[in-house]
């Protein structure tokens, strides 16, 4: 077969969907040796679109402007829906006044009525539906990247953003975003919390790390909501839980009602019931069990070797490694010596180490959860304090802040309060020590309750805004219970 | 090393299998009244004159949606829907969705509406959002590992991504010197077309039909298209001279 020949059957399987990988590489190099037959090629290819469109274009006008004006009423129904919520709270609450809020929700009621038959009417066949608006913003606070299944990014600020499916990220240790779905299905993911959320015919959400926080509407048991992690996958039909999510192992907790949760390892599966909880890991293959969460605590001392969620952890020994390297660098001792002073200093047992906050684009941030593992949840009380110990290199400014749960129930709130190292950094050692009442920490956003107290304490953050100040190492965080 | 298996690309427009009578086709009947080249100014004044007309129909329409009238902006979506699939359909690569593209734009158009000002240019201002959908979609595509491999030639679409630049009039032009075109095609010719697009055979299908093997349908394929495509230039370059 001569090479014409040879490149038109390639061509041709190209365009009808044939060629092989072979085929592809074979075409590429045509390309790329002959820029004539690259140009004569993009002509084909826009003669082949243009042919196949006006082939069909009749016959598929009225599906496409049906299907078209079926998601602009089903947006400006989000958007209406949006504009009636925030501006009730608003009307003053006479007489007059509810009789013009009846007569505006009545409106309203039939506006969507109507808005819902049409949308039907457009949906002859629900498979036509593309890019469908499923849940709405309820809140949001922080930096928030939203990218949309279609792939554009943007960040998310606002209440009352109509979602279709696609990704959420929590970018920072502060943000947060709830979602109502159209079933009324609420979820909150919290902070550096990435969640991929789809319903075709069931809620498919994905949560490749972090927090999520699910209030879940009855669903048919034949389309369950379904939640999948790394570790494990769950199956909803209607409940409270919460998920942490980490790359090699999965907690849940049940507050309500039961989810069946499988380990994605061996297929082995658990039902959970209200306050209990499990967890599936990747490289533990006991079995599964669903354990009943303990009467609370109100103090809790931290292991940054396994609960740091967010920053990186280095054991005391790589420190004594790094400065005993120098001093034989500089001669100023042998390695015989060095090596005598490690094995000295190493033991098995010495978990001794700092977490050190770790930078991104929206400065640096060091998160210390909770133990997964943990079976007993940590109540704040009016007396509890936080007590944070570490190293600062910079006199500056240090955010210091909180994640609530509510006691057996999902996410509460955030609360933080910002500190001033300067007189706390010891000049010597970079050592501070933070003692802060959990009682004068502030809420970052009005929709959580005003304070923490009653609730579980999940997690606590230090944040610096910028890279370049200050390194922050914590060695310690403890939830104490003292005046 | 062994042949791979073959790849399923995704075939934009082939859906339908159903074989209609060649004489019926929906394209013979419509290229047969078309033809004849003192149709090219035709057309363009034709395009021009209908998109005087249309301007303040559309700005009605946006003012109506505007006002609260939503069902206005199915007006929107009848006038553009056709521009709009004709020049995506020439600008996108392979394995883009062009009807999603479009729905997305006008979708975008409407929740964007207030920040259209009226007595502007509609049209192009709709196109700006459509060129920034394709590009989103173009991010998100590339993103697949193995869309290069699987869909696009690298070279093929860098050439296409520089043809992007090209106006949605030129493409509603192109399309309709196409037609044009299709309808100059000897009568065996038609039927290939017929065959393949409208009908949207399988190839395998057209070398029964025509007694051919399937490697001299592909040849006759590739053939029509460059025909075409040589016959589309003629006749917009004759159409610049005139304009």
């Amino acid at each position: 077969m001569n090479d014409q020949n040879e490149f038109q059957e390639l061509w041709n399987d190209y365009l009808e969907s044939e060629i092989t990988s072979d085929g592809m590489i074979e075409l590429q190099n045509y390309f790329a040796s002959d820029g004539q037959l690259l140009q004569h090629s993009v002509d084909s290819f826009q003669i082949h679109r243009l042919l196949g469109y006006d082939a069909k274009a009749d016959e598929q006008r009225d599906e496409f402007v049906k299907s078209t004006m079926a998601q602009v009423l089903a947006s400006q129904q989000v958007i209406a829906t949006s504009l009636e919520s925030s501006i009730s709270p608003i009307v003053p609450d006479t007489g007059r006044s509810r009789k013009s809020l009846m007569c505006r929700l009545l409106v309203t009621a039939v506006a969507l009525a109507a808005s819902i038959l049409v949308a039907l009417s457009y949906f002859p066949d629900s498979s036509v539906s593309r890019g469908s608006i499923i849940a709405k913003t309820t809140n949001v606070h922080g930096t928030i990247e939203w990218t949309h299944e279609n792939g554009v990014v943007e960040t998310l600020t606002e209440t009352n953003v109509p979602l279709t499916g696609g990704t959420l990220e929590t970018m920072t240790s502060e943000s947060t975003i709830t979602m109502q779905f159209t079933d009324g299905t609420i979820v909150t993911l919290d902070s550096l919390s990435l969640l991929t959320i789809s319903e075709q015919e069931q809620k498919i959400l994905r949560l490749k790390r972090g927090n999520l926080s699910a209030d879940v509407e009855p669903q048919p048991n034949s389309k369950p909501m379904m939640v999948f992690t790394e570790a494990a996958e769950l199956r909803v039909v209607g409940t409270q839980f919460n998920v942490n999510a980490r790359d090699e192992s999965t907690t849940l907790i049940v507050n309500e009602g039961e989810v069946l949760l499988k380990r994605t390892t061996d297929g082995e599966s658990v039902n959970v019931i209200p306050q209990h909880q499990v967890v599936a890991s990747l490289r533990d293959a006991k079995q599964l069990r669903s354990v009943k969460r303990a009467r609370q605590v109100h103090a809790w001392k931290s292991d940054l070797q396994s609960e740091t969620s967010h920053g990186k952890w280095i054991p005391s020994k790589m420190e004594l490694v790094k400065e005993l390297k120098l001093a034989v660098t500089n001669g100023k001792m042998t390695q015989a010596e060095a090596s005598r002073i490690y094995k000295k200093a190493a033991s098995l047992n010495d978990q001794r180490g700092s977490t050190f906050a770790l930078p991104s684009r929206f400065g640096l941030s060091v998160v210390g959860s909770v133990n997964q593992e943990a079976t007993i949840p940590v109540v704040l009380e009016q007396n509890s304090r936080i007590r944070i110990t570490g190293r600062g290199y910079a006199a500056t400014d240090l955010v210091v802040g909180i994640t609530t749960n509510q006691l057996d129930g999902g996410f509460s709130g955030k609360y933080q309060q910002q500190v001033d190292l300067t007189d706390l950094i010891d000049p010597a050692t970079h050592e501070f020590t933070l003692d802060i009442p959990i009682k004068t920490m502030l809420r970052i956003d009005d929709h959580f309750p005003v304070s923490p107290i009653g609730n579980e304490f999940v997690s606590c953050w230090c944040s610096h805004p910028t890279n370049k100040v200050t390194k922050i190492e914590l060695t310690d965080i403890e939830i104490i219970n003292a005046e | 090393m062994g042949s791979r298996p073959s790849i399923r690309v995704l075939r934009p427009f082939a859906s339908s299998f159903n074989s209609t009578p060649f004489n019926s086709s929906p394209r013979f009947q419509k290229t047969l009244h078309l033809g004849g080249n003192s149709g090219n100014v035709a057309a363009i004044i034709n395009m021009n004159q209908s998109s005087t007309c249309n301007e303040s129909s559309i700005e009605e329409a946006v003012r109506r949606t505007l006002a609260g009238d939503v069902s206005a902006f199915e007006g929107v979506v009848r006038q553009f829907e056709r521009p709009l699939r004709v020049w995506l359909a020439t600008q996108a690569p392979p394995a883009i969705d062009i009807d999603d593209v479009a729905q997305r734009t006008l979708i975008a158009a409407f929740s964007q509406l207030s920040k259209y000002q009226l007595g502007t240019n509609f049209a192009a201002w709709l196109f700006t959002i459509a060129r920034y959908q394709l590009k989103s979609e173009l991010t998100r595509i590339r993103r697949i590992a193995d869309y290069h491999t699987r869909f696009a030639p690298e070279l093929l679409q860098r050439e296409l991504e520089r043809h992007s630049n090209s106006t949605p009039e030129l493409q509603q032009l192109r399309l309709t010197q196409l037609q044009r075109c299709v309808a100059s095609l000897s009568e065996q010719e038609s039927r290939f077309v017929v065959w393949r697009y409208d009908e949207s055979l399988p190839l395998e299908q057209i070398a029964a039909h025509s007694g051919r093997s399937v490697a001299a349908v592909k040849k006759q394929l590739w053939k029509i298209r460059r025909r075409l495509q040589e016959c589309v230039e003629r006749h917009m370059s004759t159409a610049g001279e005139v304009s």
